[in-house]
């Protein structure tokens, strides 16, 4: 990358301040410009995975030592009962109540921030704003006002679910199952003001879904048809599909809740005629396609980057574009997976043959990342690191759902540390690992900094290896007879539960060195060229980091987002990418095309 | 600068009107690419409130399928006058709303506020007839008598308030065992929409102000367009509504 | 880590290892170390075993195809890594005959994943037309059971680690047991780990859960001292056993992962004698134990509110004189109980007819206890009493328990 030139200003960067530090707190407060807003949300997004993570490592300590009343003798030769292992609470007899309490406060807290402050968001509202329009040759999403909108609702939903937490949090699950969160006393109005959260924070991903079909639809550069846009913007906006279709869902079901909760209406109430499981039918409606809002985003990610590292056009883009749509579609109908075990025979059957149905476009777009490596020219860098994480632990998340969708194996499996272990291999093995890929990728073209490759690659494996020991031990436990959500557990379980915290201490290693490299990049890190993986999609023609307004001229889209073998990266020379059809430069570095 | 400050910088440089003056967002390459968008987003929208209204509907179909005794014995307590009567408010704000951008359409400013405004009694008298003659009674007894034929201006009738949601449900004539669910759905449903007919009365006193400003006209009436259809959605709604609720028996 | 131990109780934990559980549980055995790494103990019955054939048969179909699929990742980002100055060599971008194949063959894969799975499942959740039905009740944080007759949970046991005391469920093996579940609050879920089956119990129906529990195998066996007075210890002395944890699986509060129960596998004419004994419960009051065989045995006929039924109410029944057909009166005491109870032909009360069933060999003592002191309970004329046990002054001491055969000592009437 010796010759690469640097990007023309003609303006400053976006990130240039405008004047003093009140000016510029301002400035940013009022932006409608989508790179800071997209920025914002970065920040949020990721104080909050690392708030949500801080309960987990908190929940794995708890779960080191089975909870056991013995009986000891005191100093004056009476019994006492002593509890031991209790990480929470007390020691004295009445707290291992107390320390459950607890214990299901933070396996709550966790599921709910890393849910709907962190996975759902994290993709969409971070890299998504940022990059939706530069990857279209736009100035800025369709309504830039209406992304601010966005923004502020989702820091008034996370303030709403922080003083719930604040003033003594809930233990209802993040799932809010009826009766029980609709009848537990413990924090009466801190189950509303967290139902409540979550409403708010819908508000804010209807929004930014509604922005972002807009803005496909209607702000792509002249000459990009919607088979030239970059697979990105097609998970983005598959995704966005589902945010707007289903999110009313939650929310009216939320509102439900809160109401029930609140005023006892009795819908959900079997005392009043109500029905519980209703409950579960309205809220998988949406969460089960919210998974798929999650999981789309990140394989766009995985799409986009490893076609630009491995400098190769991405296999079947059709296949993959159809597939983020089939996907979509799909999602909508195989809600009742998640309650074989309270639905009739017959429910649970359909629901079963068609969630089979959705692992079918997920797997083609697995064999089409593949086969896009086949014959290319892979850079080894961080991004590409957590493009082969993803690969290797997305897959696992995805097979391990077969047993899951199986009606038999599912009687056994559901509810257990089988499913915690599924939905973090393709929450976080998928997600997060997406989300890592694509910050490390998109980083130099968001900062203008380049971060320590090293110490980067580092933090990856560390991630790699701590995310295996932590989840992998907790299929056993989850086919060994562990259930979910517990705080204790009979006796030869430790075994397993002890190597799964070890894990996480190493997972929290990883992260913790992440957050170094990027603090240390904004701060010292090196200037960043305007391309420098080389990537063929419009955001690279903008400077590193972008100006005010994106581009200078509007962009004219003059080849595919990955003709790698036909056009060359803009700001890169023909040394460095030498295309077959040119003369040769110096000996020995031209390659013949096959 | 892309701030929210951007409106208000365009300089007021001529005595033309603000809505001849209109530029797009610098985003977009023309207004009526501008108007195109905010259209679609704003269908998009309307798709997300039918939704959220779909599982009130939901939970109705649900609930009149197993109890089927609750929901007409509870249904027939409902005056459907007065349902009637809120139906034909709301037409007629429709029309009203539908006249009033037509009248911007074609310059005809004067009429398009009398139309808003009639539009927003209208939202007033349906929040009115709502409040006054269907929630306070059957909450609490008491009867709004605008005749003043008791003397004052409310009459309490015993036995008669306590049909009330849920656990608060109190109504000593009840036959059916699950009319508190009834009276779940039918506040849950009624009260969710009422609430939107207060956005969407904020949204067109907004517009209404607004055009009295000279905001809006035949070439730039976004914001009138898109509260008319929020409207029509809100009006869309009770039509559903209020068969389902009030006509079943 | 509170309490003693601390560290080294992680230690231990570590130096366990799996495979402990509890005393009794079957041990790895049989189906391969494989499986039970994943499993851990042997499914324990068929249904069971069906499941975890689909399980192990799709553990390697996706082991297979991962390891594949990453031979084949890892292999192409080694040898086709970039080299400074080259670019890649062009290749297609696609391959329709390709692409049809792998989406076609996994589709088919999963339709046989999907209907072998359906069939087990079918397996799993039908329940044979004979089963016995046992009925479930869940509620904030322990199950009931409640069997045939009545008698409902029996013995507690903790382990040895201090693990909260949870009921014991005799259960009888190789017959067909159907579980009628229903919660008496919140969601719980019924879980068996070593039948592999799972159902929610909720408040507003009924579920059901059926199993088929394979045999003891013979290692464990109830051992008690050889002189022991209690009768359920002597039908159970050296009886095999087999046992199962139960766990709530939907979370349910505080005390969920405390909610546990244990399924005790033993012979089912082992079964057959310890369920009639089962209704005495050692820990519960005479009253419950005579309320719950009212409920069982007797409301067919008797009311306990006034009501009028086939035979006398039991209201106010205890202490009152009662008018015979042969003419005579006698206030009706314990002994008068016992004896309408054993011998119901001996006096009819006027107004009834002779159609009682005699319960002798029916009901034991401790069941026909219980009776009197519920009905001393639903009487204004029982004599109030302080405690159980204390002797009411004028009522004559009740005849010592004799053999069922002869009631002994019974009053004249008077």
């Amino acid at each position: 990358m010796s010759a690469i030139a640097h990007a023309h200003e003609h303006h400053g960067s976006y990130l240039e301040p405008k004047g003093g530090f009140w000016t510029t707190v301002w400035d940013w407060a009022t932006t409608v410009d989508h790179k800071k807003i997209g920025v914002m949300y970065l920040f949020a997004i990721l104080f909050m995975f690392f708030l949500g993570g801080m309960a987990a490592m908190a929940v794995r300590l708890e779960l080191l030592e089975p909870v056991r009343t013995v009986s000891q003798t005191a100093a004056d030769g009476s019994l006492v009962a002593v509890i031991e292992g209790q990480l929470f609470g007390t020691s004295d007899a009445a707290s291992i109540a107390e320390g459950n309490n607890i214990y299901n406060r933070l396996f709550t807290l966790h599921g709910a921030i890393m849910v709907f402050m962190v996975i759902v968001p994290s993709v969409p509202a971070s890299l998504g704003n940022f990059f939706l329009p530069l990857m279209l040759g736009a100035k800025d999403v369709a309504f830039p006002r209406l992304n601010l909108l966005s923004w502020y609702i989702y820091v008034l939903g996370s303030i709403f679910a922080v003083a719930a937490i604040i003033l003594g949090g809930v233990d209802t699950g993040w799932t809010f199952y009826t009766p029980y969160s609709t009848t537990t006393d413990a924090g009466y109005w801190r189950v509303a003001l967290m139902t409540m959260a979550a409403f708010i924070l819908g508000f804010s991903s209807i929004l930014t879904g509604l922005n972002f079909v807009v803005t496909v639809h209607k702000l792509r550069a002249p000459g990009m048809g919607w088979f030239d846009m970059p697979l990105f913007v097609w998970a983005v906006y598959s995704a966005a599909i589902i945010q707007v279709l289903a999110t009313p869902v939650i929310g009216i079901t939320l509102a439900l809740l809160t109401m029930e909760r609140v005023f006892r209406i009795g819908i959900f109430d079997p005392a009043l005629g109500g029905d519980p499981v209703l409950y579960q039918h309205f809220f998988w409606f949406y969460s089960h396609p919210v998974v798929y809002v999650m999981i789309l985003p990140g394989m766009g990610i995985i799409s986009d980057v490893l076609s630009v590292q491995s400098h190769k056009k991405i296999f079947g883009y059709r296949a993959i574009a159809f597939a983020s749509l089939g996907i979509a579609a799909v999602s909508f109908i195989v809600w009742g997976h998640h309650m074989f075990t309270s639905m009739s025979e017959l429910a649970s059957t359909v629901f079963s043959a068609l969630t089979f149905l959705v692992a079918i476009p997920t797997a083609v777009k697995v064999f089409n990342w593949i086969a896009t490596l086949y014959k290319g020219s892979i850079a080894i860098n961080t991004p590409m690191l957590y493009v082969l994480i993803f690969l290797f632990l997305f897959s696992i998340g995805g097979l391990t759902g077969l047993p899951l969708g199986t009606l038999s194996t599912d009687l056994h499996l559901h509810d257990s540390y089988f499913v915690v272990a599924h939905f973090h291999y393709v929450m976080m093995g998928g997600t997060i690992m997406g989300l890592m890929a694509g910050l490390h990728h998109w980083w130099p073209k968001m900062f203008g900094k380049m971060y320590h490759e090293p110490s980067a690659m580092t933090g990856a494996i560390l991630v790699f290896l701590g995310f295996n020991v932590t989840f992998f031990t907790q299929f056993f436990l989850g086919t060994q007879g562990m259930p979910r959500r517990y705080a204790s557990y009979v006796d030869g379980f430790q075994t397993l539960h002890i190597i799964s915290t070890v894990g996480s201490w190493m997972l929290l290693l990883g992260f913790l060195i992440h957050l170094f490299v990027f603090i240390h990049s904004l701060a010292a890190g090196k200037k960043a060229p305007a391309n420098p993986w080389g990537g063929l999609t419009l955001e690279w023609e903008a400077a590193s980091p972008p100006t005010e307004h994106n581009f200078d001229h509007e962009p004219i889209v003059k080849h595919g987002p990955y003709d790698f073998d036909t056009a060359r990266p803009p700001h890169w020379s023909a040394e460095d990418y030498p295309l077959p059809d040119e003369p040769a430069g110096p000996a020995g570095t031209v390659v013949r095309a096959h | 600068m892309t701030t929210l400050d951007t409106r208000r910088d365009q300089p007021l440089t001529e005595d033309r009107p603000l809505w001849e003056r209109y530029k797009a967002a610098h985003h977009w390459r023309s207004a009526a690419e501008e108007f195109d968008a905010c259209k679609f987003g704003f269908w998009l929208f309307l798709s997300t409130e039918v939704l959220l209204f779909g599982g009130i509907f939901c939970a109705y179909a649900i609930f009149r399928t197993l109890y089927p005794a609750a929901f007409h014995e509870g249904s027939a307590s409902l005056d459907w006058r007065f349902g009637g009567l809120n139906t034909v408010v709301l037409l007629l704000s429709s029309y009203t709303m539908a006249t009033s951008i037509y009248c911007i359409q074609t310059g005809k400013f004067r009429r398009a506020q009398v139309n808003l405004v009639i539009t927003l009694v209208c939202g007033f008298l349906f929040l009115a007839i709502k409040g006054l003659f269907e929630y306070m009674p059957k909450w609490s007894g008491w009867f709004f008598d605008p005749t003043m034929a008791h003397g004052t201006l409310f009459h309490f009738v015993e036995g008669y308030g306590g049909k009330r949601p849920g656990s608060l449900f109190d109504y000593p004539f009840a036959v059916s065992e699950q009319m508190p669910i009834w009276w779940s759905v039918y506040y849950s449903g009624t009260a969710i929409h009422a609430l939107h007919v207060i956005i969407g009365m904020v949204l067109i006193a907004r517009v209404l102000y607004r055009t009295t400003k000279g905001h809006y006209g035949p070439s730039h009436y976004t914001m009138v367009e898109v509260s008319g259809l929020y409207w029509h959605l809100v009006d869309l709604i009770w039509i559903f509504l209020f068969p389902l609720l009030y006509l079943i028996h | 880590m509170t309490g003693q131990g601390g560290i080294l109780n992680v230690v231990t934990g570590l130096c366990v290892g799996t495979g402990t559980g509890l005393p009794g549980m079957s041990t790895l055995a049989e189906r391969g170390l494989w499986h039970d790494a994943w499993m851990r103990a042997e499914p324990a019955t068929v249904q069971g075993a069906e499941a975890d054939d689909m399980y192990m048969w799709l553990f390697w179909f996706c082991a297979f195809w991962f390891v594949l699929l990453m031979i084949l990742m890892g292999y192409f980002v080694f040898k086709y890594r970039r080299k400074p100055g080259q670019i890649a060599p062009k290749s297609s971008s696609h391959n329709t005959p390709l692409e049809i194949a792998w989406t076609v063959i996994p589709s088919l894969f999963l339709v046989y994943i999907f209907f072998r799975g359906f069939f087990a499942y079918m397996d799993q959740v039908v329940a044979p037309g004979e089963a016995l039905q046992v009925q479930l009740k869940a509620a904030k944080w322990n199950w009931t059971m409640v069997y045939p007759n009545g008698a409902e949970t029996t013995t507690e046991t903790a382990d040895p680690l201090g693990f909260r005391r949870v009921p014991v469920f005799y259960m009888p093996a190789d017959v067909p047991i159907q579980l009628r579940m229903n919660s008496q609050d919140v969601m719980h879920s019924f879980w068996v780990p070593d039948f592999r089956v799972k159902q929610d119990v909720q408040p507003n129906r009924y579920t059901t859960l059926w199993f088929q529990a394979q045999g003891p195998s013979g290692e464990k066996v109830h051992s008690f001292p050889a002189d022991t007075k209690d009768e359920l210890q002597v039908a159970l002395n050296g009886v095999p056993y087999e046992d199962h944890w139960v766990f709530c699986a939907e979370y349910c509060g505080t005390e969920h992962s405390e909610m546990a129960a244990i399924i005790r596998v033993v012979p089912e004419d082992a079964f057959n004698r310890w369920l009639p004994l089962a209704l005495n419960d050692p820990d519960a009051k005479p009253e419950d134990i005579g309320a719950r065989v009212f409920k069982t045995k007797c409301s067919a006929c008797h009311s306990d509110d006034g009501g009028v039924n086939t035979g006398p109410t039991w209201k106010d029944l205890f202490g009152s004189t009662r008018a015979f057909t042969d003419g005579t009166t006698a206030v009706a005491d314990e002994n008068y109980i016992r004896e309408s109870i054993l011998v119901p032909s001996a006096h009819i009360v006027q107004g009834f007819s002779n159609q009682m069933t005699p319960f002798q060999g029916l009901l034991n003592d401790r069941q026909i206890d219980g009776i009197i002191a519920y009905m001393k309970s639903k009487s204004v004329h029982a004599p109030k009493q302080a405690e159980p046990g204390a002797q009411p002054t004028d009522v004559p001491a009740p005849a010592p328990a004799p053999t069922p055969a002869e009631p002994a000592g019974t009053p004249a009437p008077h």
